[in-house]
């Protein structure tokens, strides 16, 4: 029951990143001071923040905004990652010797203070802060297919498919890539929970995403100072994220390793 | 295999790229350097334009930027850190005390994990499957997908702001301890109960201790000997990797709860563009990395003599 919760939950969560703009007529930088901090409504589904704005829109808005940063970093890593792991296992040698130290050294300093670095220096705006996540998960694809790549590598069918002579990148897009491409799915959304995770901190902190921009971490800073007038506006983000993480989650089969079945 | 020596001078190689890289990019940073760290010193109301040149005179901040970094690199080969460029305090000092602290809270949250890991993951193991078993997943699983800011506020509201039970911020007295440990060792142990779990029901089930009891041995003869050890390594481990995270996670709570660790004066270093000091923390968390990882290696080798080849980070 409960993976099915998580899904529809993620379900919501996508649908409301694609049609938000159609679907939502308000503004999410609009103000009205005059309605600040108004309960929810029919108006305003979440009622309004301190600036008179609408909770959902942001939401909605903020959605959209995380989905994309946390989808293009993560499937940048993944490109970077899966590339470099596979040059590694297929070439070997040297170049192994190199990635993997590459590797070792990318491993040796701590994620969320690494991305608060990057983010920081790279600039706060959308594209800055995909980089600096980027750069920050590119090692656990590599490292990871580094080591199926191996053992993709020593089985038969690849052998086989070696010497029929075939061109040397239609061997690993055929015949190595889909042993490894489960593995990295599931790593890959778990990636894209821990990234959503890590921008609405940096938010939280001011490191992220600037204001008036809707940003899930930032508003639940906001919400914070304003969480005995308008608790509204700190449990509408802190829920938005704790749902789409869960999703994510559960999409990728972590729940499972979690139980005990 | 890692030799003591090459582990640490690999850390101290990955704090100096960081501290170069920091360099590197504060250099192409539009803007004024001398203006955001004058704003920073004095206020923002109180900035214009000759605060900013004392500033810049005071810096050196006009030299050219290769002459800095040689500058830099030549203090840093004597042993100084350099000075915070908006406190002036002497960035080895402020590493040293601030770093004690975020030690202590460290210590104190991978403590309280186990606390309540232990008697969590035994209990789950007890009966595979059952309700107190998915109960545990099920928690592990929702601790785990709430931002560490949202778990530090679903304290710090409560707890200290409500029923005043808590310090809310700030050190000085054990009770400062208790809200920021608790935040960072629920994620611990939300992921170290299951593991715990895992072990202690592949330990149960492995062959080995058929053979034991088989050979009538009594429960004792066969956990304590043989049990522990067979959980220990995998739990070991683990606890390495969750040492790292604790660095991690420690930035975002030390700043919600005001505490004055590691991570309240990197986030305000960040904020402040006060280089030595974010170059100062990359090169310590660098090499206490570095540290961790030759620690967990030795324990693993202490504890299973079979792993010659043993690393937490080598698969």
């Amino acid at each position: 029951m409960a993976p099915r919760l998580s899904a529809v939950s993620l379900a919501v969560a996508v649908t409301a990143v694609l049609v938000a703009p159609e679907l939502v007529p308000t503004d999410p930088l609009r103000q009205s001071l005059a309605d600040a901090l108004s309960p929810p409504s029919l108006d305003a589904p979440f009622g309004r923040d301190h600036l008179g704005r609408c909770v959902a829109t942001r939401l909605v808005y903020g959605a959209r905004l995380s989905l994309a940063i946390g989808l293009g970093a993560t499937l940048s890593a993944v490109a970077i990652g899966v590339s470099l792991g596979l040059a590694s296992a297929r070439l070997g040698g040297v170049v192994d010797a190199v990635i993997d130290r590459a590797i070792d050294i990318a491993y040796g300093f701590p994620g969320l203070l690494l991305v608060m670095v990057l983010a920081t220096l790279f600039g706060s705006g959308p594209v800055g802060l995909t980089a600096a996540l980027t750069l920050a998960a590119w090692p656990d694809y590599a490292r990871l297919t580094r080591l199926l790549g191996r053992a993709q590598l020593a089985r038969a069918h690849v052998e086989a498919a070696r010497l029929m002579a075939l061109p040397e990148l239609v061997v690993l897009y055929r015949h190595v890539w889909p042993g490894l491409a489960p593995q990295i799915a599931s790593l890959a959304s778990f990636g894209v929970g821990q990234a959503i995770l890590t921008i609405s901190a940096l938010g939280f902190l001011g490191l992220g995403l600037r204001p008036p921009t809707p940003e899930w971490g930032a508003m639940v800073a906001e919400g914070l100072s304003h969480w005995h007038e308008a608790p509204w506006m700190l449990v509408a983000p802190v829920t938005a994220i704790a749902l789409t993480v869960l999703g994510l989650q559960a999409v990728a089969g972590r729940r499972r390793a979690l139980d005990g079945g | 295999m890692w030799s003591a020596a090459a582990r640490l001078g690999q850390g101290l190689a990955v704090g100096l790229v960081v501290a170069l890289l920091c360099f590197a990019f504060v250099e192409t940073l539009p803007g004024d350097q001398a203006l955001r760290l004058a704003a920073a010193r004095f206020g923002e109301d109180l900035t214009d334009p000759s605060r900013a040149e004392l500033v810049r005179r005071e810096l050196g901040l006009e030299r050219p930027w290769p002459v800095r970094l040689l500058a830099w690199l030549a203090a840093l080969a004597e042993g100084d850190l350099g000075r915070s460029a908006v406190s002036r305090e002497r960035v080895a000092g402020l590493l040293a005390a601030y770093g004690a602290r975020s030690a202590l809270l460290a210590a104190v949250a991978l403590a309280l994990s186990l606390v309540f890991a232990v008697p969590i993951g035994l209990l789950s193991a007890l009966h595979p499957g059952g309700v107190v078993d998915r109960a545990a997943a099920a928690f592990s699983a929702f601790t785990v997908s709430l931002p560490s800011f949202v778990r530090a506020l679903a304290l710090m509201l409560p707890f200290a702001v409500e029923l005043r039970w808590f310090p809310v911020a700030g050190f000085g007295q054990p009770s400062h301890l208790v809200l920021p440990a608790t935040t960072v060792a629920l994620a611990l142990a939300a992921v170290s109960s299951r593991a715990l779990r895992h072990a202690v029901v592949a330990e149960r089930e492995a062959a080995h201790q058929a053979f034991l009891a088989w050979q009538g041995l009594g429960l004792a003869a066969r956990v304590l000997p043989h049990g522990v050890r067979g959980v220990a390594i995998p739990m070991v481990a683990l606890l390495s990797v969750q040492a790292v995270h604790v660095i991690d996670g420690v930035a975002v709570v030390e700043t919600v709860f005001a505490y004055p660790g590691l991570g309240l004066l990197v986030v305000r270093a960040l904020l402040a563009r006060d280089l030595p000091v974010i170059q100062g923390v990359g090169l310590v968390v660098g090499a206490a990395m570095a540290a961790i990882g030759m620690v967990a290696d030795i324990a693993t080798r202490l504890l299973d003599p079979r792993q010659v080849e043993a690393s937490w980070r080598r698969a």
